[in-house]
C-alpha cells in the first residue's frame, strides 16, 4: 500500500496562499475534500499529483517527495481525474481509456474492465466527442482506473460534478472497491450528498487552510458543517443512514408570496 | 472517424502516393499542349526523378510536422503554414539574402539556406506560441489568429527584403519565394530535408503513445506519465527543423502540412504511431501531385507557380475545415 503525506506544503500564487499543514490520508479509506470554490481543493490535489511544486514543505509518497519523481514513476503510483477532462484528438472511447496505460505495458483487459466498471463497455467504439458531458466524465474515470494499480493513490477532482446519480453510482462503486483493495483515495467535491455517500474521512479546506480533518461521521453533520463552510446544511434520512445536503431554502432569501 | 484497420489505411495512403509518383514520372504535357505518357531520355528522366525526390522530402517534412502540431496543440487547423512557421523560414532566407547583398557577398544557396530558414522558423513558432498562451494554456482561436498574423508579417518582411535587393539578385529570390520543386535540387539541401523528415517521423512514431496522451489536458497528460514540457520542446524544435529544411529545398509551400494529416487521419485513424507515418507519406504524395498538376495545367504564360497551386487548393480545404471544426475537434 502506498502512503501519502502532506508535510506542511505551502504555495503562493498571486493573492492566493495555500498552507494546509500536516495531513496523512489513510490508505484503504476515502478522504473527501470539501470547502468553498477557490479555497484550495484543486491545488491540494495537484500538489498530491506532483503537478505543482510547493514553495516550502513537501508532499511525500512512500516517503519520497512526489514532485521529485519522474512522470513515469508518478504515473505508476498516482492516478488523477481532473476537474475538466479534455481530449484534443478524434479518439474513440476505448482509445481515451487506454491512455491510462501508456506508462506501462498496455493491458487490453484492464482497459475493458475499467470501461465495464463505469458502465461504458457498450460505448467503447463510439467517438469520444459524441458522448454527453457525464459520459465523458466517466471515460476520464475509466482512464484513471485503467492506470491505477491496486493499493495506489487515486485522486478525483469533482469527478461526480457532471454526472447523473445512476452514472455517479457506478463511479462510487468503483472507487469504493479500490479503497477496499487498499487504495488511498482523495476526492474533492462540492456536493454534500456525494460526500455523504463515499466519505470515510473528511478534509475541509477553506481559504487555503485546513479547517478540519477527521472521520465523516463527526464532520459531515448538520451540526459541524455550517461552522466549517458557512452555509446552512440540512440532514435527511437516507436508506443507509443520514445524508447532509446544502439547504438552499435557508441560504436563499425567501420570496414573499 | 476512426479507421478500424490502421495498417490497411496506411497501405492505401502509400499506394495512392505511389500512383501519384508514377503519374509524375511518366505523364508530361509537351510544349504544344499534348500529353505524352512514357519514359524520356536518361537526362530528362533524371530531372523527373530528382523533382520527385525533392517533392517527396519536402512534402513528408511538412506532412509530419503538421500532424505533430495538430496533436500537440490539440487543434485541427494547426500546421507549419497556418502557424506562420513556413513564412518565418522564408523571411529568414530573404533577410539573409538581403544581408549578403549589403555585405557584398554571394547569396546563400542550397543547404546553406537551412540556417536562416531555421532561425526564421523557430522565431516565428516561438512568437506564435507565446502570443497564444492564455493563463497557462493555449487558446485555439488566438493560436490560429497569431499564426496568420505572424505569417503575414513574415511574408511582408520577405517582400521588403526582395524589393531592397539589387535587381540582378531579385529574380532568384522572387522565384524561390513562390515555392518551387527544383528539377536539379541541391544535394545537400535534399539530403538534409530527407534526414529531417525521416528522423522526425521515426522519433514521433517511437513516441506515438506519448503523443496520443498529449491530446489530454496538460494535467491529465502529465499524470498518465508523459514528460510534457521536454517532449513538446523536442517535438516543436523537430517541426521547426523539418519545416526549415523543406523551405531551404523548395521555398515556402502552403497547406501541405495542414491537409496531409487530415488525409492520413481519415485512412489510418488518430493514433499517432501510424498517423505520423501516414502524414509523411500523404504529404509526399500531395506535393508530388501538386507538382504534377502544375506541369499538366496550362492557362497560358507557361507552367503555374507551385506555391499558387497549393495555396488555392489548400486554402479552399482550410476554409472547409474551418467551417467543420472552428478550431476544435468535431463534437
Amino acid at each position: 500500500m502506498r502512503t501519502l503525506d502532506f508535510q506542511s506544503p505551502t504555495l503562493r500564487r498571486g493573492a492566493f496562499q495555500l498552507a494546509i499543514g500536516v495531513i496523512a490520508p489513510s490508505p484503504g479509506r476515502i478522504t473527501v475534500l470539501i470547502g468553498p470554490n477557490g479555497g484550495g481543493k484543486t491545488t491540494a490535489l495537484r500538489l498530491a499529483a506532483g503537478l505543482l511544486m510547493p514553495d516550502t514543505g513537501s508532499v511525500l509518497i512512500d516517503g519520497e517527495p512526489v514532485h521529485a519523481l519522474s512522470a513515469l514513476q508518478r504515473a505508476a503510483r498516482i492516478a488523477l481525474v481532473t476537474q475538466r477532462p479534455d481530449v484534443g484528438a478524434p479518439f474513440s472511447v476505448r482509445e481515451v481509456a487506454a491512455l491510462g496505460r501508456i506508462a506501462r505495458p498496455t493491458d487490453a483487459q484492464r482497459v475493458e474492465r475499467a470501461l465495464q466498471r463505469v458502465g461504458l463497455a457498450a460505448l467503447a467504439d463510439r467517438p469520444y466527442h459524441s458522448l454527453s458531458g457525464g459520459q465523458q466524465q466517466r471515460v476520464a474515470v475509466a482512464r484513471a482506473l485503467a492506470q491505477h494499480e491496486p493499493g495506489g493513490v487515486l485522486l478525483l477532482d469533482e469527478a461526480f460534478a457532471a454526472v447523473d446519480p445512476p452514472e455517479a453510482a457506478a463511479i462510487v462503486r468503483a472507487v469504493r472497491e479500490e479503497a477496499a483493495a487498499g487504495a488511498t483515495v482523495l476526492a474533492a467535491t462540492h456536493d454534500m450528498a456525494v460526500a455523504s455517500a463515499i466519505a470515510d474521512d473528511v478534509w475541509c479546506i477553506v481559504a487555503g487552510q485546513t479547517r478540519a480533518f477527521g472521520p465523516a461521521s463527526d464532520l459531515l453533520t448538520a451540526g459541524a458543517l455550517p461552522a466549517l463552510l458557512g452555509v446552512a446544511i440540512a440532514e435527511v434520512n437516507g436508506a443507509n443512514g443520514r445524508i447532509a445536503v446544502a439547504d438552499y431554502r435557508a441560504i436563499l432569501p425567501t420570496q414573499a408570496p | 472517424m476512426t479507421a478500424r484497420r490502421p495498417m490497411i489505411g496506411l497501405a492505401m495512403v502509400s499506394a495512392a502516393t505511389l500512383i501519384v509518383v508514377a503519374a509524375r514520372l511518366l505523364v508530361v504535357r509537351t510544349l504544344d499542349g499534348t500529353f505524352v505518357v512514357g519514359w524520356p531520355s536518361a537526362v530528362l528522366g533524371q530531372f523527373r526523378i530528382d523533382a520527385v525526390l525533392a517533392a517527396a522530402a519536402a512534402g513528408a517534412a511538412l506532412g509530419v510536422s503538421g500532424a505533430i502540431m495538430q496533436t500537440l496543440l490539440r487543434n485541427p487547423l494547426a500546421s507549419p503554414f497556418v502557424l506562420g512557421v513556413t513564412s518565418g523560414a522564408g523571411a529568414g532566407v530573404a533577410l539573409a539574402s538581403l544581408a549578403a547583398a549589403w555585405a557584398g557577398v554571394a547569396a546563400p544557396v542550397g543547404a546553406a539556406l537551412g540556417v536562416p530558414a531555421l532561425i526564421g522558423a523557430v522565431t516565428a513558432l516561438g512568437v506564435v506560441l507565446l502570443l497564444a498562451r492564455r493563463g497557462g494554456s493555449i487558446d485555439p482561436v488566438t493560436l490560429i489568429l497569431s499564426g496568420v498574423i505572424v505569417g503575414a508579417i513574415a511574408s511582408a518582411l520577405s517582400t521588403v527584403a526582395e524589393s531592397l535587393l539589387p535587381p540582378e539578385r531579385r529574380g532568384l529570390l522572387a522565384g524561390w519565394l513562390f515555392g518551387r520543386i527544383p528539377d536539379v535540387p541541391d544535394p545537400g539541401a535534399l539530403t538534409a530535408c530527407a534526414f529531417a523528415a525521416c528522423g522526425l517521423t521515426a522519433l514521433a512514431a517511437t513516441w506515438g503513445s506519448r503523443l496520443d496522451a498529449a491530446a489530454l489536458s496538460d494535467d491529465e497528460a502529465r499524470s498518465v506519465g508523459v514528460p510534457l514540457a521536454p517532449m513538446r520542446t523536442a517535438m516543436f524544435l523537430g517541426c521547426g527543423i523539418a519545416t526549415a529544411a523543406s523551405v531551404a529545398l523548395c521555398g515556402p509551400i502552403a497547406f501541405i502540412g495542414l491537409l496531409a494529416p487530415h488525409c492520413a487521419r481519415a485512412m489510418v485513424g488518430p493514433r499517432n504511431r501510424l498517423l505520423v507515418v501516414g502524414s509523411a507519406v500523404a504529404g509526399a504524395g500531395l506535393l508530388i501531385g501538386a507538382d504534377a498538376l502544375r506541369q499538366w495545367i496550362d492557362i497560358g504564360g507557361g507552367r503555374l507557380p507551385l506555391g499558387a497551386v497549393t495555396a488555392v487548393a489548400g486554402g479552399i480545404a482550410f476554409l472547409v475545415l474551418l467551417r467543420k471544426t472552428t478550431g476544435a475537434w468535431p463534437r
